[in-house]
């Protein structure tokens, strides 16, 4: 009897945990799956392979030719509605007036308009058009340019986009006296009150000198036209609620730490445009379920081209999901290395510097976390207009490798060497500071086994918080550190100016000084409009770098930054940096999303 | 009773006063300025003049003496006032009021799971002593024990989009607004969360009941010929039920302590990860008022466990 019992309640009891069970499936076969929506749509490209050379691919500020934009012939290809839901690594803080930085553009690029922009419908990711601007033109005097807006652009709230706007947008661009003027990056070529109308539809802008850079930097999303009359009403700018621009979107929920939403600007003056019904950024930090929510379609894109996802992961992503995914590797536009405090000893003798430059492998770098594809790391990225090609780069002392792969032994001999002139012949203890934050713990790990298998360095890693390791960076409070950055664009000013110039985030931390002839070439190339001769004085500050002072960046490899788009989606072309393209107008969503 | 609650409630004051003096201590001995990191940005990559830092540190607060700072912290909490985020910059109450529920009904849902499969499963180990369902239900017990639960967190994650396909919808839905929608969004955030109880339960109840049959009074009902049913459920789980009522008064405060990493795993926009985000950016207003919440609850519900024994065994008195 008491086993009947027993049998009675132990089947009760397996009967009870089967209904979980069933309740665990029931839950997780609730939902439509979304993947059964996200089948590979007929004619799908592959994705666009990153430039191999760019060079001649810019635009020439020297003839700018006049372009009207495209968009009112375009807008009938696509097919209409849906929302699209999209990756967000980050939540960022809660400022959103479009002329301070923090990294909020991503989420809020769709509400504003540029005057001019990467063209997001060529598979010429250095193509640039009007955006506001119908056409422009550089004057004579090479610093002079004058834009035609548009006539019938207008705001959100149906006043029409004019001269006086731009005026304005280009003054507040570059105020010092907002309170995180981070958009001062475009400081160096505008300064405020050089802008003037000429007419409701015309603006002149001019540079503080000729300047190469000025109509790429321009063309990013960083640089984005706000109305005059809204940002002067005294309306709170800040708030999302109150974003106001003549983008194809306007601002609607926004939940803190879970998503951000934006909406379809039914009054769009681009006609036809956009397709999409709206964006929900998702904030999802954590790899593996940012992986889950690619593969299960829950988001079909990424907000901006940063996943968190090394590019290795990246790789093995886009191999597993080739049905489903397409991934965009962009170039040039980030690197990882380690960052020398060059205040301290050893490492403010240059030929410790240079010990550690000839003496790390990059090549194992690049295999273990480059996914075997990412551009070594030559101070120029390689395989660009401005830089070597990676043929070249591979031949170089410090980028070489033996026949079989392994690190070159001359690079080795000639570390040893100039450690031994240095004064430390025989090693020392090194700690490498890693914030813990994308994959700087591991490549930290990775360096530290170079250093005591080829330089016999007592090298320890020393993982950090990142707030701790950033205000340890400020402070000079560390010896070397697993770092990396993301630029603004894969063009030299904004590369060299933040790395190597004074002023650049870079140098603050390393406490480096570059010499003087190095500042010269630096303005020289900066304002020298022939492409030609400013690759030649490129070279020059490159080969210095090489040879004389690595300065205080031992840079692995360039890092692709990838973007990651669900083959759902149509009319994605790659853009040439993680700062462009965020306006969304011209995608649409074959079959819906 | 009344007396010995008073009592307990006067001790939360020392105790809650010593939780501040930790927070608030410990978050300024850690590296990193607030107003900083506002204008380097999450990379670092901002550019920012002394003077725009001096500022922000004069409208965050931080350029004053510690001491005022504190005791400028502790009289808004007195009066009810949680202060303003300094990330964010935006009122703490509405946050805490947004964001406390969820994590509550998350640790819930989790301690609920948890018991509904403990408990069975601890019973069945203990009347079928060394049997395979016993054996089945340690391996379970031990390795819920032995796995971290963020471990389990990837692990769920991993199964359901593999196996399933499918992972617990984006965003957040009210369980009062869209509940099925909650559900699965809650439920296997709280499986994860919940494991970890659910084995320690388990152990907890097997070897509480094992002794609990053992007693006198069971072979005294056994002998009265009460059913086998009625044994179990009315004289030996009722008083295995004690140190199972233990165990579970402190594993709320590791339960809540756990939501810091499964929210973040499974997008729970809960006081757990937005605990996570607030030191990363050092906003030392939220993380302080978060803690202190956090101890209040777990001082609260350690006195509702001791109350709760007094209820379920009226053999104890509380002066």
């Amino acid at each position: 009897m008491r086993n009947r019992a027993l049998n009675r309640l132990t089947g009760r009891i397996l009967v009870a945990m089967g209904m979980i069970i069933a309740l665990t499936a029931l839950v997780a076969c609730g939902a439509t799956a979304p993947t059964e929506s996200v089948a590979p749509s007929e004619g799908a490209t592959a994705p666009a392979q990153p430039a191999a050379s760019t060079s001649g691919d810019s635009p020439a500020p020297t003839a700018v030719p006049a372009q009207a934009n495209e968009a009112a012939q375009t807008a009938d290809r696509g097919k209409y509605g849906g929302i699209v839901p999209m990756h967000d690594y980050a939540f960022p803080n809660l400022i959103w007036h479009p002329h301070e930085f923090s990294n909020q553009f991503k989420n809020n690029s769709a509400i504003y308009n540029g005057l001019i922009e990467y063209n997001a419908e060529t598979d010429d990711p250095y193509d640039i058009r009007g955006d506001l601007a119908e056409s422009w033109e550089l004057q004579p005097d090479g610093v002079t340019y004058v834009f035609h807006l548009h006539e019938n652009a207008m705001w959100q709230d149906g006043t029409p986009v004019t001269a006086a706007d731009a005026v304005h947008s280009m003054d507040s661009l570059v105020n010092a006296d907002a309170s995180r003027p981070q958009t001062l990056i475009i400081a160096p070529y505008y300064s405020a009150g050089n802008a003037r109308a000429i007419d409701e539809h015309t603006v002149e802008i001019q540079t503080n000198n000729p300047a190469p850079d000025f109509i790429p930097m321009l063309a990013a999303d960083a640089f984005k036209m706000m109305s005059k009359d809204w940002d002067e009403s005294g309306v709170d700018t800040a708030k999302w609620e109150n974003g106001m621009g003549s983008g194809p979107f306007v601002p609607t929920q926004l939940a803190k730490d879970v998503s951000i939403e934006l909406a379809r600007n039914e009054n769009y003056w681009k006609e036809g445009l956009p397709y999409i019904d709206g964006i929900i950024h998702y904030y999802i930090a954590d790899k593996g379920t940012a992986i889950g929510a690619y593969r299960t379609g829950q988001v079909l894109m990424t907000t901006f081209p940063v996943t968190n996802l090394s590019n290795t992961e990246i790789l093995e992503l886009q191999e597993a999901e080739a049905d489903t995914l397409d991934v965009y590797l962009i170039p040039n536009t980030s690197l990882l290395g380690t960052l020398i405090n060059t205040t301290i000893e050893p490492f403010n003798d240059v030929r410790v510097r240079r010990a550690m430059h000839l003496a790390v492998d990059r090549s194992e770098f690049r295999t273990i976390f480059g996914g075997g594809i990412a551009p070594v790391g030559t101070p120029l990225p390689p395989d660009t207009w401005f830089g070597r090609t990676e043929e070249e780069a591979l031949q170089l002392p410090g980028f070489r490798s033996e026949s079989d792969g392994s690190k070159h032994q001359g690079d080795i001999e000639e570390a040893k060497r100039l450690l031994a002139e240095a004064g430390v012949p025989d090693g020392f203890e090194v700690d490498i500071m890693a914030r813990t934050a994308v994959e700087y713990v591991d490549l930290a790990q990775l360096l530290a086994d170079q250093f005591r298998r080829y330089l016999g360095w007592e090298a320890t890693v020393k993982p950090i918080d990142s707030a701790t390791g950033l205000t340890r960076y400020k402070e000079h409070d560390y010896q070397i550190g697993a770092q990396g950055t993301a630029l603004l664009l894969g063009e030299p000013d904004p590369i060299i100016g933040k790395i190597f110039m004074p002023g650049g985030l870079w140098i603050q931390w390393s406490g480096w000084e570059a010499p003087e002839q190095f500042k010269e070439w630096f303005s020289a190339q900066s304002q020298e409009l022939d492409r030609t001769k400013r690759a030649a004085i490129l070279r020059e500050m490159e080969d210095w770098m090489l040879t004389v002072d690595p300065g205080p960046l031992l840079v692995y490899y360039w890092s692709f930054r990838d973007q990651i788009v669900n083959k759902q989606i149509q009319n994605y072309h790659m853009p040439v940096s993680l700062w462009v393209q965020l306006k969304h107008e011209y995608i649409w969503c074959d079959p819906a999303c | 009773m009344n007396t010995y609650v008073i009592k307990r409630f006067m001790l939360f004051v020392p105790t809650l006063v010593l939780v501040t003096l930790m927070v608030f201590a410990l978050m300024r001995l850690v590296p990193g300025d607030p107003a900083e990191l506002l204008l380097m940005g999450f990379e670092g990559d901002g550019q920012f003049t002394e003077q725009q830092l001096a500022d922000l540190r004069a409208k965050l607060g931080t350029d004053r003496s510690l001491a005022i700072q504190y005791l400028d912290w502790i009289w808004g909490m007195v009066r009810g006032d949680f202060g303003v985020s300094m990330y964010f910059d935006t009122p703490i109450s509405e946050d805490l009021g947004a964001k406390l529920p969820i994590t509550l009904e998350l640790a819930a849902l989790a301690l609920l799971l948890a018991f509904v499969v403990a408990v069975p499963l601890g019973v069945v180990s203990a009347v079928r002593q060394d049997t395979v369902a016993d054996y089945a239900s340690r391996i379970i017990a031990i390795a819920g024990v032995a796995m971290p639960t963020f471990w389990i967190g990837i692990l769920v994650v991993y199964f359901l989009v593999t196996w399933f396909d499918w992972l617990p919808p984006l965003g957040y839905a009210n369980l009062w607004e869209d509940p099925w929608r909650n559900l699965q969004q809650m439920f296997f955030p709280a499986v994860a969360l919940g494991f970890y109880n659910m084995a320690l339960v388990a152990r907890v109840t097997r070897s509480s009941m094992l002794e609990v049959f053992r007693e006198d009074y069971i072979r005294t009902a056994r002998s009265k010929g009460l059913r086998e049913r009625a044994v179990i459920v009315r004289h030996a789980l009722k008083n295995a039920f004690l140190p199972i009522l233990t165990i579970s008064g402190w594993q709320v405060g590791r339960l809540i302590a756990g939501t810091v990493v499964i929210e973040t795993i499974f997008l729970v926009p809960g006081m757990g990860r937005l605990l996570v985000d607030s030191i990363l950016h050092r906003d030392y207003t939220m993380i302080q008022s978060i803690v202190m919440v956090i101890a209040f609850m777990v001082l609260a519900l350690n006195l509702v466990v001791d109350l709760l024994y007094a209820w379920l065994d009226p053999r104890i008195r509380y002066e």
